[in-house]
């Protein structure tokens, strides 16, 4: 099944808001934009069973939005909450400023600042780092499939799509569907002799590994080390 | 439009998780921020917390903060994690009578973010902390052993632990391989040797 992976965008300006969405739908994600908070929190409230973006860009001054009901504190704090495996990208031009910092931090502990003064471009190429991650001999691409690279084999599951762009952290699993598909991914991974793994936590938590010595194609190893 | 139905939500800081937390305390988050400069934020979460919201903080860390960090006067909930959990307290001199016990005490924020660093990054036994949550044993497996995550933190002095669980983590100890085993420096300290 092929699912393009979902991206929320909040930014208060119009202009910068189509150029951004523009810019993620030509990457084939499923962009969902938002000009304010309360927008922005209703998108992933009425779409909360469907709706789990692989990543969120966030504007962290609003003062040109429609309305100012709710903040993008607001919104962090909700991502943090519901979507923890969502990564987040937080912009301010006062990213500089202590207690903008700690006020970010505070709402999503999480989240990866950015400079808004740097400009447009550079949010973009940011972005472009996060989601065209490399792991290993995997890469992300398109949004919505996994390559291993000395074969050029796709392996299309947005579960593994998180795993390497969570890389290298904990990815929490939220439906047995899920959990199985990360396991079908790991069996990929071992069947391509591939030089990254899944570990599994327990509980539905997993993330990627890089391993010293990859296992021969067709090599069966063990994928789930678990106490 | 559609509007946003649902009430405002705690700050991520004071949600409940089971990721190692490091718990800052301070009036104005100037701690948190300097720390989260200095150590790899995929090892650890600073939860940034302001002196109101001790108690809030700590019950979100599932089963207890790896670490806490602070100045001054201890809230009432500092004390009570110190009493039944092995978390590391670090705190600003001069250390309150009632943590002195327990607190390793600092001057200045290079000494806490080189300690924070250094418990991040140990190898005790072959056994060294994995991304996030849990620990990486000898034997390549990872497991769930927060009372074990403390002890390396801590490593190589102590904690209090109780009798049940002394024997978890000696069991985890023997079951993975590690090349260290639990022993008590008193009779309610014990540290990995």
């Amino acid at each position: 099944m092929r699912a393009n992976a979902e991206v929320l965008i909040l930014e208060d300006d119009a202009e910068t808001l189509d150029e951004l969405k523009r810019h993620f739908e030509a990457k084939r994600f499923h962009p969902l934009g938002a000009r304010s908070a309360s927008r922005a929190v209703s998108v992933l409230e009425n779409n909360s069973q469907s709706t789990r973006p692989v990543l969120a860009v966030v504007d962290w001054d609003l003062s040109k939005a429609p309305d100012n009901q709710w903040s993008s504190s607001d919104v962090l704090a909700r991502l943090a909450r519901d979507l923890s495996d969502c990564l987040v990208i937080v912009y301010s031009a006062n990213i500089d400023s202590f207690p903008v910092r700690s006020e970010i931090h505070r709402a999503h502990p999480r989240a990866w600042l950015h400079d808004k003064r740097d400009g447009h471009a550079s949010l973009i190429s940011r972005v472009d780092r996060v989601l065209d991650q490399t792991v290993g001999d995997l890469r992300v691409h398109d949004g919505s499939v996994v390559i291993h690279i000395p074969t050029s084999d796709e392996h299309h599951h947005r579960e593994a799509v998180r795993l390497v762009v969570h890389f290298p952290d904990v990815v929490t699993l939220h439906s047995d569907t899920a959990t199985k598909a990360v396991r079908r991914f790991g069996d990929w991974l071992a069947k391509h002799g591939s030089s990254v793994r899944v570990v599994s936590h327990g509980n539905r938590k997993y993330r990627l590994e890089l391993v010293e010595r990859p296992a021969s194609p067709g090599e069966r190893v063990p994928s789930f080390a678990n106490a | 439009m559609v509007v946003a139905s649902a009430g405002r939500v705690r700050p991520g800081a004071l949600q409940p998780g089971t990721a190692r937390s490091i718990v800052v305390i301070s009036d104005d988050g100037e701690p948190a921020v300097a720390l989260r400069e200095r150590i790899d934020p995929h090892f650890a979460l600073i939860r940034d917390v302001r002196p109101g919201e001790v108690g809030v903080a700590i019950r979100a860390c599932r089963p207890f903060p790896w670490l806490i960090i602070g100045a001054g006067a201890a809230a009432a909930a500092v004390l009570r994690t110190a009493t039944l959990h092995p978390t590391l307290l670090l705190w600003r001199r001069p250390v309150p009578v009632e943590l002195r016990e327990r607190a390793i005490a600092f001057d200045r924020f290079i000494e806490l973010s080189d300690r924070v660093e250094r418990a991040l990054a140990r190898e005790v036994g072959g056994m060294r902390l994995a991304v996030g949550e849990g620990i990486v044993m000898p034997d390549g497996r990872c497991v769930s052993a927060p009372r074990l995550e403390a002890l390396i933190a801590a490593h190589p002095g102590g904690l209090a632990l109780k009798a049940p669980s002394r024997r978890s983590v000696a069991t985890l100890l023997g079951r993975h391989g590690a090349e260290v085993r639990l022993v008590s420096l008193d009779p309610a300290t014990v540290a990995l040797r």
